[in-house]
């Protein structure tokens, strides 16, 4: 490690990333331009009013910061990390959670100081939560004021590069407008429409301030670790056990295994799983003189209420007037995306849930011609079913007048009574359609049907002779073709 | 190795560590002051308000002398520090570590105003954070360093326990680095304890475990002297 880790002051890490941001600034502004001016540059060509530029160049930070951050956690360990090996890690760098980190972590404040717990330890939910815990139990606020602080390094460095663009154009204190820009100067009144210059400004201050923020609170970091983990003792520890171990003259096999194990243990293992008592323990934790701390603290607080505020002046109501039409512009085109995407997936849904007919109407319904290997056309089938099966049944042909009948029976509700059914149903799928399909006594006739044709079919169990010639008598109550189904019975 | 400590030998030939400060302390430090000086002028304006022209005379004077001289006069007579650097703790020093005087303060002082150019401070952060010692250009011309005022040292807590001599002799930061151990151990979790005590297993008799930290623990106070 190039970098001198000991227990540090919350205030003397951030320097020592100031540091590092320093040091390796060939790196760190190498790789922040290589990602930030492409996107920076399609952002402002795009947008007519660069106020939206800068909202997504300020949104999309946490995705520029993982790549700063993964180039110093190599840095630091001196493996070569220049843009392009970054950008060829971009996969490695941008996972996980970064859409997280741009959507509800966006406003984290102590946000460069948690982004390694994702970013590099790749922790992701519940374990990154209690990472961040542990980790910012202490120093959270200094990584707050990080944020803070930079927050109004970058309003400075923005001002003054607006400033410097002022002292030095030629015509004496104006820059000359772009299109619908306005002269020099910060106009407070006209803060949500920015012009070409305002937002290169903006980006030129963060290009300054962000690697050192990143720097910083990553430096933050491994002071936390440091103190948590006691990574200085242990490069210290190691080389005394070096010493130890080369200045000892009978090093045991024993003594060589247990270094090799230690060599590949400390990056797995530091966690607190022990199980002691934890109550007893935390008792013992806090008896510690440590935790004896007392504090009195008095504080002025206000009794009356407050007097209201005089009317506001006229720039700052027309400020908030600007931010309103802004935020109208923002919502409606977050609705736009809304309904983009609600829309599809309100037609999927829906689809499950429309009627079977209604859904399938659609598709061009062809009734098949083969059922269960049975040929089921009409042209197939004799004039009179049910009196060809009961001359079949009385031959003995059971079998043949029951696939007869079964087979007017699929025919006839298929041509007849437009029931759906497709190559691949069963026995039963036939049935339900057509109970759906058929009065009470013509489902229940057709169920019995189907039930006898599966015992003779698959069962191998021949009905009685009496059976049959009732199912062939009943058939034409309930599939005749003819208007008088009572003829077709007689016959 | 990168840090942020630079050893300084003063004329007796003692070594020194001075852990210089960057912009972000340092802005705090200002905004502090900021605060306090504006505090100043709003009770000077009250108070000399009645006094009409003469009183508007008296606070541009005051106004003045406080905007240049706040700073000046707290860093000599005030023990190196105005008021928003001792809340954070910071001091002004000489490169060497010697007390700052009127001479380097009034340079690093009148400096500001380059510093502030041409936005709030923006030429003084450039150049502080292109510095390795974090000087702003005011700095730069007086030789002057801000650094962290010294904690007062805290007495070492090392846990008691029975004191065990160590089988082979220790330099004296191989000791340091025990007593470190020593003293921390009770902070960091008992596996991590226990896996950095079995680095140094030959102290430790090739123990591991927690016995290997009691081992380290026991060298520890043998080296404090608990015999």
């Amino acid at each position: 490690m190039v970098v001198s880790v000991r227990p540090r002051s919350g205030w003397e890490s951030l320097d020592l990333g100031f540091q590092m941001a320093r040091q390796w600034w060939r790196q760190m502004w190498g790789i922040w331009l290589a990602i930030y001016l492409p996107i920076a540059i399609v952002a402002m060509a795009i947008f007519p009013n660069k106020f939206y530029a800068f909202l997504l160049l300020w949104w999309l930070k946490p995705l520029f910061d993982r790549a700063l951050l993964y180039a110093l956690s190599r840095l630091i360990f001196s493996e070569p990390s220049g843009i392009r090996e970054t950008l060829r890690a971009a996969r490695d760098w941008m996972r996980p959670g970064l859409f997280l980190a741009l959507t509800l972590r966006r406003f984290e404040l102590a946000r460069s100081f948690q982004l390694p717990v994702a970013a590099l330890e790749k922790q992701t939910g519940k374990p990154a939560q209690q990472r961040r815990a542990v980790l910012g139990s202490r120093m959270r606020g200094t990584a707050v004021w990080l944020t803070v602080i930079c927050l109004h390094f970058e309003l400075i460095a923005m001002g003054a590069l607006f400033a410097m663009g002022n002292m030095l154009a030629p015509s004496g204190g104006d820059i000359p407008e772009d299109g619908g820009g306005r002269d020099g100067g910060f106009d407070f009144a006209d803060l949500m429409s920015w012009n070409l210059v305002d937002a290169i400004c903006y980006a030129g201050a963060v290009t300054l301030i962000e690697p050192f923020y990143v720097a910083a609170g990553f430096s933050l970091y491994l002071n936390r670790r440091t103190i948590l983990e006691g990574w200085d003792m242990e490069i210290r520890l190691r080389q005394l056990g070096n010493r130890l171990r080369s200045a000892a003259s009978t090093t045991t096999v024993a003594l060589l295994c247990g270094f090799l194990l230690i060599g590949s243990a400390p990056h797995t293992s530091h966690a607190a799983t022990t199980e002691i008592d934890v109550e007893a323990e935390i008792e013992r934790i806090l008896d510690n003189p440590d935790f004896d701390q007392y504090k009195e603290v008095t504080r002025w607080r206000p009794i009356g209420k407050k007097k209201k505020k005089q009317q506001e002046e006229e720039p700052i109501s027309q400020f908030w007037r600007n931010l309103a039409l802004l935020l109208s512009d923002i919502s409606q085109g977050l609705l736009w995306v809304a309904i983009a995407i609600l829309v599809p997936v309100l037609l999927y849904v829906l689809r499950n849930f429309l009627p079977e007919q209604f859904a399938r109407k659609t598709e061009e319904y062809e009734p098949p011609a083969n059922l269960f290997g049975l040929n089921v056309s009409p042209e197939s089938l004799p004039a009179d079913v049910s009196a060809a099966a009961a001359q079949l049944a009385r031959a003995g042909r059971l079998r043949e007048a029951l696939s007869l009948l079964y087979r007017g029976a699929l025919s006839a509700l298929i041509h007849r009574h437009r029931v759906v059914v497709h190559a691949g149903d069963t026995e039963g799928d036939c049935a339900e359609a057509a109970s759906r399909a058929l009065d009470k006594p013509g489902a229940d006739y057709f169920t019995g049907l189907v039930g006898t044709w599966q015992q003779l079919a698959y069962g191998s169990s021949s009905p009685q002779l009496g059976e049959v010639d009732a199912l062939c008598r009943d058939w034409a109550l309930h599939f005749s073709t003819d208007e008088s189904p009572a003829e077709g019975q007689a016959s | 190795m990168l840090d942020t400590a630079r050893r300084v030998a003063t004329p007796e030939g003692i070594e020194i560590t001075l852990r210089v400060a960057g912009p972000v302390p340092r802005a705090l430090g200002y905004l502090l002051d900021l605060v306090i000086r504006i505090a100043i002028m709003i009770a000077i304006a009250i108070s000399v308000a009645v006094l009409g022209r003469f009183g508007l005379a008296v606070f541009l004077l005051s106004a003045f002398l406080l905007e240049w001289l706040y700073p000046v006069i707290f860093e000599v007579l005030g023990g190196g520090a105005t008021p928003g650097k001792r809340a954070i703790g910071l001091i002004v020093l000489n490169d060497d570590g010697t007390p700052i005087r009127w001479p380097a303060s009034l340079t690093r002082n009148l400096l500001r105003a380059l510093d502030f150019l041409p936005f709030m401070y923006f030429i003084g952060y450039c150049s502080m954070v292109a510095n390795r010692d974090f000087k702003r250009l005011g700095d730069l011309a007086a030789n002057t360093l801000v650094v962290y005022r010294e904690q007062k040292p805290t007495t070492a807590r090392i846990p008691e326990s029975e004191p065990v001599a160590p089988l082979v002799p220790l330099s004296l930061s191989e000791q340091r680095t025990l007593l470190d151990f020593a003293e921390r151990s009770g902070r960091i979790t008992p596996d991590r304890a226990a896996e950095l005590a079995e680095i140094v297993s030959p102290l430790a008799s090739g123990q591991n475990g927690t016995t290997a930290v009691d081992q380290i623990v026991g060298i520890a106070n043998h080296l404090v002297g608990r015999r």
